[in-house]
């Protein structure tokens, strides 16, 4: 990003005819910028070529000029970076911190002789894990090779970050998988979903109801599940929304 | 799903909030239920709707799922997913569901406005019949039972400001697929009918059953363009699609003559579960070309 000089503020009023390479540089930041906030590399071209009208001039009379854009905006978006990368490892970190948390909070219910909660969750975790593996299964059960590979990853807690960053990337589905990466990344969090977290949010409403002193760790906890789930599942909305298989 | 500007982010905030207030409703009815019936109450009502939804979807012969799956596992993992599908939706309001593979526009709208419903059913039950356990004492409780319709009514209004956020926000011509009707294979033959190629040829990611009622269309499409693609090989023909196209949709595919020209073993593969693997595959279709272009 250059300078804000009154020559570059002027850009948004300028016509194509008028532009300096120094433009060509704030409007190269100003579309990197624009790629960052919007879902798509469409959605950034769109709202960049409204606020630098000379580019959309540009655009009207040059009818090269939107492919190109699009797909250089594409390439950036799906490029694999070091920052998607750390995207990726953080999704399966906090997979297994998510687990770690589930099996200390089991723990605690055991030792305080709450053996039916106790086991109530224990197989929520175990039905999760079994939904997802019976799911990788299914993917990918044409290959039996691969199977075997995202069942590993399944079972350490490391799939999430191979699902993330697929789709980050903008993964081709593979001639063996039955549906794209996205759908796969979805249909795995909604395994987890459906039988761990959404179970978990209720037994600890049923348990907020039923307090009688304000525990307001308690609370907090019940508040930042709902917060991860609400998240989780908005999230897997909007990634299968901006798809380009969906779109 | 807008792509930039404010109303991206409106849809966005509104998903998050849906998603909330349907998570944090849900949980309060099951929460009172059990409170008044036990966990058996609780249960049964998720019982009920679970029915009702599947009987839908039975009765509107939308019952299986879009996922090509091998024979006799379909079946199941059509119910495993359904039921999946329909509790994530009951409790986050999961806005994918709407679509037509999964739940549906209106059912989904209207599971929502039952669930949001239900909240009050629930407290009304609990001010009529209080706790129906017996022999448990309840004591002073931090949230007290008179808070439990301030809360309700909170989050059914901010459930509401976050479906108008979702309605307003998202793309004009993408609204009616909030309460559309559409079935899963009316969606199928939707995107057959869209005249795109491209398009057209998606309905192959689909189980077979979803385009099984117009298939003379698709063969009478596939005898058109067959020959055109092979020659121009459009970059949307991928192997893997390919691969996915059912051999006796193909120009010839039902042709004797063609199948006696397969070696033994393509024919076994091409009749047992492996029909569609590559080498079987790719002897069909060229020994279909052949005769088509002869």
């Amino acid at each position: 990003m250059i300078g804000n000089s009154e020559e570059l503020d002027g850009v948004q009023r300028a016509t194509s005819a008028v532009l300096t390479s120094r433009h060509g540089t704030y409007l190269g930041a100003s579309f990197l910028s624009e790629l960052d906030r919007a879902a798509t590399e469409e959605g950034a071209l769109a709202s960049w070529l409204k606020k630098h009208p000379a580019m959309n001039e540009f655009s009207a009379n040059h009818e090269f000029f939107k492919p190109l854009m699009l797909t250089v905006g594409k390439v950036i978006r799906h490029t694999a970076t070091w920052h998607k990368l750390g995207l990726s490892i953080g999704a399966a970190l906090m997979s297994m911190i998510d687990v770690a948390t589930d099996v200390y909070t089991i723990s605690i219910y055991r030792s305080g002789g709450f053996h039916e909660t106790a086991d109530l969750m224990t197989l929520l975790v175990l039905l999760s894990l079994a939904l997802q593996l019976a799911m990788v299964a299914a993917v990918h059960h044409r290959k039996k090779r691969k199977m075997m590979i995202e069942m590993f990853g399944t079972v350490t807690f490391t799939k999430p970050a191979f699902n993330k960053f697929r789709v980050l990337t903008n993964a081709k589905v593979e001639s063996h998988a039955i549906m794209p990466p996205v759908s796969e990344m979805m249909m795995f969090k909604m395994c987890e979903v459906f039988s761990e977290s959404i179970p978990m949010s209720v037994i600890q409403v049923v348990n907020v109801l039923e307090i009688e002193e304000l525990d307001l760790l308690v609370v907090g906890a019940l508040l930042t599940s709902v917060v991860f789930v609400a998240e989780a599942v908005s999230y897997m909305t909007y990634m299968k929304d901006i798809s380009e298989v969906s779109r | 799903m807008p792509l930039h500007g404010l109303k991206l982010v409106v849809v966005k905030w509104s998903m998050y909030l849906l998603s909330f207030c349907q998570l944090l409703g849900k949980s309060l009815e099951m929460a009172i239920l059990v409170q008044v019936g036990g966990k058996s109450l609780a249960i049964g009502v998720l019982e009920c709707e679970m029915v009702a939804y599947l009987l839908y979807k039975v009765v509107r012969g939308d019952f299986r799922y879009w996922v090509p799956m091998p024979r006799g596992t379909s079946l199941a993992l059509s119910l495993i997913e359904r039921v999946a599908v329909k509790v994530i939706c009951d409790f986050t309001g999961f806005l994918h569901a709407r679509h037509p593979y999964e739940m549906g526009g209106f059912y989904w709208l209207m599971n929502m406005v039952w669930t949001q419903a239900s909240v009050f059913g629930a407290i009304k039950l609990k001010e009529e019949f209080g706790r129906g356990v017996e022999g448990e004492e309840v004591g002073e409780r931090v949230v007290k039972e008179e808070y439990y319709l301030t809360i309700a009514t909170v989050l059914l209004l901010l459930w509401f400001v976050a479906l108008l956020g979702l309605m307003f926000g998202s793309e004009e011509e993408l609204r009616k697929t909030f309460y559309s009707m559409m079935s899963a294979e009316q969606y199928t033959k939707a995107l057959f009918d869209s005249g795109e190629d491209e398009i057209m040829a998606e309905i192959f990611d689909d189980h077979p059953s979803y385009y099984a009622s117009f298939e003379d269309e698709i063969k009478e499409w596939l005898g058109e363009k067959w020959n055109d693609w092979h020659a121009s090989r459009p970059g949307w023909l991928t192997e893997e699609l390919i691969e996915r196209i059912p051999v006796r949709l193909l120009p010839g595919g039902e042709d004797v003559n063609v199948l006696e020209e397969m070696d033994e073993e393509a024919k076994e593969k091409l009749t047992s579960n492996e029909s569609r693997r590559n080498s079987s595959i790719e002897q069909l279709q060229r020994v279909s070309t052949k005769h088509y272009f002869e």
